[in-house]
């Protein structure tokens, strides 16, 4: 059995939000949907300032919290590890936004474009994958990786951090990174187990 | 766009997705909860029958909470959809448990004005439908309770005493509901003596249940930490301790207590019990409403 995960290379991550940018494109979220976040902070004080860079998506976790919740059974858990929302399910209870540690899901309150009122032709069609009065979150561009492409955030990433693969396969790229280097997860002490690492 | 700053920054959150609709359906899931089962023992321990308080429990805990609930629906035309996880889920357990109370407290009621019917409340069928709906009035005062305390994400929710905490609440509001109602429809034969002490009785266990609860929060992590201090010294300890603890408990105890004490004042008790009555729902209210408010999810890094 497949679990599909994702690692992340802090040591890399330049912080260019390409990975935002081409999940945008990707999946055409509406306005303020970010299915992909890069979280940032400042510490400390000159001389010793820093600036933390997390890049950070849903961790599709092994025992997602957002799927105990779900009273419609709109989020389901497949076989490779992928959590997913069914829109023609969800009924927009947002139990499922209360649940999640890690602030992933959005809830579409409406569909705005961009640019007014008027929504430009793009906007009319990417937006054909969205519902309003729904929550959301990202997929792992599921539709990819039915085609065995990998997530667009892991393609466009110009400073090649992401990696995504199988992580119960002990040869697989994401696994000998894992072995290699020093790794964590979000809020393991959650207990969701999630799938999404940061290598530092 | 403007690029939301906020939204990248890596601080503590609030919540933001449960706000007043479902505070107020929480808040009447335990009014009309509280006032069935307190109408249920003035019926079956002090042998008055209260009809009107049964019916309007149904009425306010089953129609107006899923009113309020579907509400706050995204697709309000697929309720029927939060109905099919029991199995796990806190919300289709809730609305199950609601569902039970409203149709077995009916079914148990309606012989009190449909006497042509095969059964009275004094049959054993009619007894079978009063602990149903009992049951179910019951898991309803847990069920506001449980439905926060199950997330894993935001840790003042998530502690056992919440739900204790929310069926204490939910008697509250029934004997709240009863000095009301005492003062638009008069006594009608109810022991208001005991109804009194056990209100007296109800908010001093809240009050150590509140303090017990803030102690367990406040030393469980920093989210629940923040959380806690948005509740007695950040923006929301104007709603904590002015609405919740004052006008929900401590004015409410006091007034009864006097009245409790004065007894024999006559018309004067009858609206003072109702103030007592109106502010002790308002707090709950508030209560409900500054809990939701004060939900914190940890800091992921």
């Amino acid at each position: 059995m497949s679990r599909l995960g994702m690692v992340i290379d802090l040591k890399t991550c330049i912080a260019c939000y390409a990975c935002v940018v081409s999940c945008k494109v990707e999946n055409g979220t509406p306005p303020t949907v970010f299915w992909a976040k890069v979280l940032e902070r400042e510490e400390g004080k000159y001389p010793t300032a820093r600036r933390i860079i997390l890049p950070v998506l849903c961790n599709h976790c092994q025992d997602p919290p957002c799927l105990r919740v779900c009273p419609s059974g709109a989020t389901t858990k497949r076989e490779d590890g992928i959590v997913l929302v069914d829109a023609k399910k969800c009924v927009g209870c947002k139990a499922c936004m209360t649940a999640c540690p890690y602030d992933s899901r959005y809830f579409i309150k409406e569909i705005r474009g961009y640019f007014g009122e008027d929504l430009v032709p793009c906007e009319r069609v990417s937006y054909q994958k969205h519902q309003e009065g729904v929550v959301e979150k990202c997929t792992f561009c599921v539709e990819r990786v039915k085609k065995g492409l990998e997530p667009a955030c892991v393609q466009v990433c110009p400073a090649s951090c992401r990696h995504f693969g199988d992580l119960d396969d002990p040869n697989s790229e994401v696994s000998r990174l894992l072995k290699a280097r020093l790794s964590f997860q979000l809020l393991p002490e959650i207990g969701t187990k999630p799938s999404v690492y940061y290598l530092t | 766009m403007a690029r939301p700053l906020e939204e990248f920054a890596l601080t503590a959150k609030r919540q933001k997705a449960w706000g007043w609709p479902i505070a107020v359906a929480l808040f009447l899931a335990a009014v009309g909860s509280g006032l069935f089962l307190i109408s249920l023992l003035v019926e079956r321990v002090m042998g008055v029958p209260f009809d009107f308080g049964l019916i309007l429990g149904i009425g306010v805990g089953g129609i107006a909470t899923s009113a309020a609930f579907v509400f706050d629906l995204g697709r309000k035309g697929r309720f029927w959809r939060v109905l099919l996880r029991p199995g796990k889920s806190w919300i289709s357990r809730g609305i199950i448990l609601i569902s039970m109370f409203v149709i077995f407290g009916l079914l148990y009621a309606v012989p009190g004005w449909w006497s042509w019917l095969p059964w009275t409340k004094e049959t054993g069928l009619g007894q079978a439908l009063m602990v149903i709906a009992a049951l179910g009035a019951f898991g309803t005062m847990f069920y506001s309770g449980f439905v926060l305390s199950y997330s894993l994400a935001i840790s003042i929710w998530n502690t056992n005493l919440l739900p204790i905490l929310c069926v204490a609440y939910a008697f509250l509001a029934g004997i709240a509901m009863m000095f009301i109602m005492n003062s638009a429809l008069g006594e009608g034969g109810i022991n208001f003596s005991l109804l009194k002490v056990m209100e007296m009785s109800l908010i001093i266990f809240t009050m150590v249940l509140f303090f017990a609860y803030l102690m367990t929060t406040g030393y469980a992590g920093t989210a629940s930490r923040e959380a806690t201090m948005l509740l007695v010294k950040g923006r929301l300890a104007w709603v904590f301790w002015g609405g919740v603890i004052a006008i929900g408990l401590l004015l409410p105890l006091l007034i009864t207590g006097y009245t409790y004490i004065n007894s024999d004042i006559g018309a004067p008790s009858v609206a003072l019990l109702a103030t007592a009555g109106v502010l002790e729902l308002s707090g709950g209210l508030l209560f409900r409403y500054s809990l939701l408010r004060a939900g914190v999810f940890a800091r992921v890094a």
